[in-house]
């Protein structure tokens, strides 16, 4: 072992109990690389150990790979508005330094002191504002990634438009490091916004997708809009974050969290106007510095740090998401409300995406047939289930990435050519990834 | 080609499905870029997904290279048919299947004009955002083949972040539905990588197109600058400031006195530049953010701000953008347009490049270009019929490419590689990064017959354990390029 790669402890990933090995440089996490290749081992590469409970259960023996100490700013041409850094950098840090600059990432993170930028990417993490901002996938311009043969490759590049070459960018994100361990990635920035406010609608499962339409038709042009059942919004609450209607919660309600970011006079306008569109709905309006705790709050919700160490023991919560067209998503999360009786439900309701967080302790025969009723709403409507977080029982017994869509062999074929040994972060995608 | 695969062909398209006629497969011979022709043995018109699939697996079984065409309108070579063989239309595929407001998407055809799209859906409030400068020709096939972009992608991003699925035909014949209008499916972003991939992976048919909102106004500014200098000082300026433009395009004094001969709109022909700027959205605060371009102008000696403040003064300021390829055209009897980018506050320095790079090779040049993303456009002017100049333009466009490379940049914006830019990749990316460019295409199209010699490089382009393809097809192809 030498002195610019150390084994810092060991970590469980599913049942696989691994040494966890933190490289200081790039040239030792290839060596890593080229080992695993050679031993026919794999190789699974840990940011902030946020979404380690996401996947299929890995079986093949490795090393596991902390790549935190490599974090470094490449390069930041604030005038050009692209930031370029290494993988392992926290989203909190790159925030810090681009605030400084009055630009941002326009990505909501569920833990930013913990959450690293290779392995937000990886995930293709998202939160409330993916409806005003995209996702990931719309800011990676460029990426380094160690291939099996331990070389550093690149795609993309640093400027802001470029179409030379495979949108690599593309396909890692997402892609759960399958494809090779993500190294560097150049990514394009917006400005801080001036101004931000968040207009809550109060209504029942009964008027749910009425509200959902209205809001289709709204002269605003919001960044979120989600939706909260009374479990989640106290929740919330729980966590300092203020209540808009502690009675309407009580009376197991629904919230409806309409964002809006932009310069002042537009976030104004369109905060009366949604207030006259939707006045039978009794909106009530959040300003003056809480919006940016509510969505933060609202990505993390199920998800802490904490409450994954705890997922093994019964405690904490797994999150099962549901996708639908964004029209039928008010039927998945009525259904959702009625059958997860103890679970936090969310949606981004014009994204259609939902999310249920369930008590970890919640008995395994019942979440397999939630799961079962969900999933078959979902595919009727287009979409599909993906149990994003949850103990090894469960992620034994429920199809993790849903029901199996024939483009799956595709993303097989590639997988075959880019690691055809199987040497990267295997057996938690898709089946035979 | 033999007659049986015609025969087959035939089979499926019918009588007249097919040119085989030598006066009129000329038209396919090229694209956009006309330097180098190359005409295809046969071009069908297929009506469906289903011919396209059953064409494609003809091709498969005879082994007979193959691409498909949208409009022709690519400027980098995109539909050169480089092995001869199959060029398949997908023009008489122009339907569009499906628009649901409510879940924001369309389903069209490849074949249906970019524009098209955005016409049929305007009156209830929406469009379809990727608008290239072509796009009352070009296909939304094309679109998603390069990953089109144009002067409003600076706030909207280009045609990748508006498709959500392709049908695609792969090199085999097989159909796939990758991604759809329901978000985030599990699996590789297969979608995401399909985009510009410039017809090799398959043949996009139909897809799944994000429809957005109108802004609800729009403030456009056209800034008169004595140099271009100063102009770029301005867009340098914008983007700092934290303004997001809708867009942000300029036009050097070459090109304005070809579009006011074109349109009348009233240009200063004695001006160095014009900038066009537009801001879009809620209504309320346009006025104060175009006020601020507006000093920022100021502050960079403006010489005259004018304001498009109708509707149809708008329409006509972006017509003449839009239009100014083909004013140009008025200039001289050819042109090469280039698609280099660079960071955006390498502009001033860029273009000073290309104007050393003019006069020392003696070739107009004019710029007309998407400022605010570092795209520039050169349109360098010859005359096709001298292949002294045909050689000047090839070694001019060489510099103004490498120069861009060399402050960081790409080759191109929007256009693509095709054939054009082929001998820039080994410039611009390593053998390995190369290397993982081939593995990734061999998953969807391991014999190379489709869309064959483009862009990637064959010659020593590739070092990666077994995983070289040497079809013949591109080798032959590279020998014969009359490489820039």
């Amino acid at each position: 072992m030498s002195n610019d790669c150390t084994q810092t402890g060991r970590i469980l990933l599913g049942d696989l109990d691994l040494p966890l090995m933190r490289p200081l440089t790039i040239a030792a996490l290839s060596r890593l690389v080229v080992e695993a290749v050679q031993t026919q081992t794999a190789l699974y590469p840990i940011g902030g150990q946020t979404r380690s409970t996401l996947g299929r259960i890995p079986e093949k023996p490795g090393t596991a790979v902390d790549m935190t100490a490599l974090d470094a700013v490449i390069d930041h041409p604030v005038a050009d508005m692209t930031i370029t850094v290494q993988a392992g950098i926290t989203f909190g840090k790159l925030a810090r330094i681009l605030s400084e600059k009055g630009q941002r990432l326009p990505i909501d993170s569920i833990d930013p002191e913990k959450e690293t930028i290779g392995g937000m990417i990886a995930t293709n993490a998202s939160g409330p504002r993916r409806l005003g901002h995209g996702t990931l996938r719309d800011y990676v311009l460029g990426i380094k990634y160690l291939t099996d043969g331990g070389d550093e490759a690149k795609a993309g590049g640093r400027v802001v438009k470029n179409v030379a070459g495979y949108d690599l960018c593309k396909l890692h994100t997402g892609a759960l490091g399958t494809l090779g361990v993500i190294t560097e990635v150049t990514l394009k920035l917006r400005p801080l916004n001036e101004a931000r406010a968040i207009v809550f609608l109060r209504c029942f499962s009964t008027n749910l997708e009425a509200a959902a339409d209205t809001l289709h038709n709204s002269q605003t042009r919001p960044v979120s809009v989600d939706v909260l059942n009374a479990r989640a919004m106290i929740a919330l609450a729980n966590r300092g974050i203020s209540n808009p209607d502690p009675l309407h919660t009580e009376r197991m309600g629904w919230i409806v969290a309409v964002g809006f970011e932009e310069n002042s006079l537009a976030v104004q306008w369109q905060v009366d106007t949604l207030c006259q569109e939707v006045a039978i709905w009794k909106p009530l309006v959040m300003e003056g510095g809480q919006e940016e705790s509510f969505w933060q709050g609202l990505t993390s919700l199920g998800h802490s740090s904490r409450e994954l160490n705890n997922l093994e023991q019964g405690s904490g919560y797994a999150t099962i998401k549901a996708t639908a067209r964004a029209s039928e998503l008010s039927m998945v999360l009525t259904l959702a409300n009625e059958i997860a009786k103890t679970g936090l439900v969310t949606g981004h309701l014009q994204n259609g995406v939902a999310r249920i967080h369930l008590p970890g302790e919640t008995p395994l025969e019942n979440v397999v047939e939630m799961a079962e009723k969900l999933s078959g709403l979902a595919l009727k409507r287009g979409g599909n289930l993906i149990l994003e977080s949850g103990p090894v029982a469960w992620r034994r017994s429920i199809p993790v990435w849903g029901t199996p869509r024939p483009d799956h062999e595709i993303s097989r074929r590639i997988h075959r050519e880019m690691d055809p040994k199987g040497t990267f972060n295997p057996g938690r995608f898709l089946p035979g990834i | 080609m033999d007659k049986t695969i015609l025969g087959k062909l035939r089979e499926v398209v019918g009588p007249t499905g097919m040119i085989t006629n030598d006066s009129e497969l000329l038209v396919y011979e090229c694209d956009g870029f006309t330097i180098e022709r190359n005409k295809p043995e046969v071009v069908v018109f297929p009506n469906d997904t289903d011919q396209v699939s059953r064409i494609v697996k003809i091709c498969h079984e005879a082994k007979v290279p193959f691409l498909p065409r949208g409009a022709g309108t690519s400027l980098a070579g995109g539909c050169l048919p480089v092995g001869g063989g199959v060029v398949i239309s997908l023009a008489r595929m122009k339907r569009i299947w499906e628009i649901d407001q409510r879940n924001r998407f369309a389903l069209v055809d490849p074949g249906l004009v970019n524009v098209w799209l955005t016409n049929q859906i305007k009156g209830a409030g929406w469009h379809f955002a990727p608008d290239p400068s072509s796009q009352g020709a070009c296909t939304i096939g094309g679109n998603i083949a390069t990953n089109s972009g144009g002067p409003h992608t600076l706030k909207y991003g280009v045609t990748v972040n508006h498709v959500l699925g392709v049908e695609m035909v792969l090199p085999t014949g097989e159909i796939y539905t990758l991604g759809g209008p329901v978000e985030d499916a599990p699996g590789y972003d297969l979608t995401g990588v399909v985009v510009g991939s410039e017809g090799t992976f398959g043949i996009a048919c139909r897809s799944y197109v994000r429809l957005t909102r109108n802004p609800h106004g729009y403030r456009t500014l056209l800034g008169i600058f004595e140099s271009v200098d100063d102009a770029t000082a301005t867009i340098s300026g914008i983007i700092e400031a934290g303004i997001v433009p809708a867009a942000l395009e300029l036009l050097d004094s070459l090109i304005l006195r070809a579009v006011e001969e074109a349109f009348g709109f009233g240009f200063p022909l004695d001006a160095g530049a014009v900038l066009i700027m537009e801001v879009d959205g809620i209504e309320a605060g346009l006025d104060e953010e175009a006020l601020r371009m507006e000093a920022i102008a100021k502050k960079c000696q403006v010489r005259e701000i004018r304001r498009a403040d109708t509707e149809d003064q708008r329409l006509l300021l972006w017509k003449c953008r839009k239009q100014a390829f083909g004013a140009v055209g008025r200039l001289a009897p050819s042109l090469c347009t280039q698609d280099g980018v660079v960071p955006r506050t390498r502009l001033p320095e860029m273009l000073r490049t290309i104007q050393e790079i003019s006069t020392r090779y003696d070739i107009r040049i004019a710029n007309v270009f998407h400022a605010g993303d570092g795209n520039i456009h050169p349109i360098l002017l010859f005359d096709e019929r001298d292949p002294e100049q045909v050689k000047k333009v090839l070694d001019a466009s060489t510099e103004i490419l490498d120069a861009c490379l060399a402050m960081g940049g790409s080759v191109t914006g929007e256009h693509g590689i095709g054939v054009e830019k082929i001998s820039f990749m080994p410039k611009l990316f390593s053998p390995v990064d190369l290397g993982m460019f081939f593995r990734l295409r061999n998953a969807f199209n391991p014999e190379g017959l489709c869309s064959p010699g483009k862009m990637l490089p064959t010659a020593g382009g590739c070092n990666e354990n077994g995983h070289q393809h040497g079809n013949g097809l591109e080798v032959m192809v590279t020998g014969k390029k009359a490489s820039p």
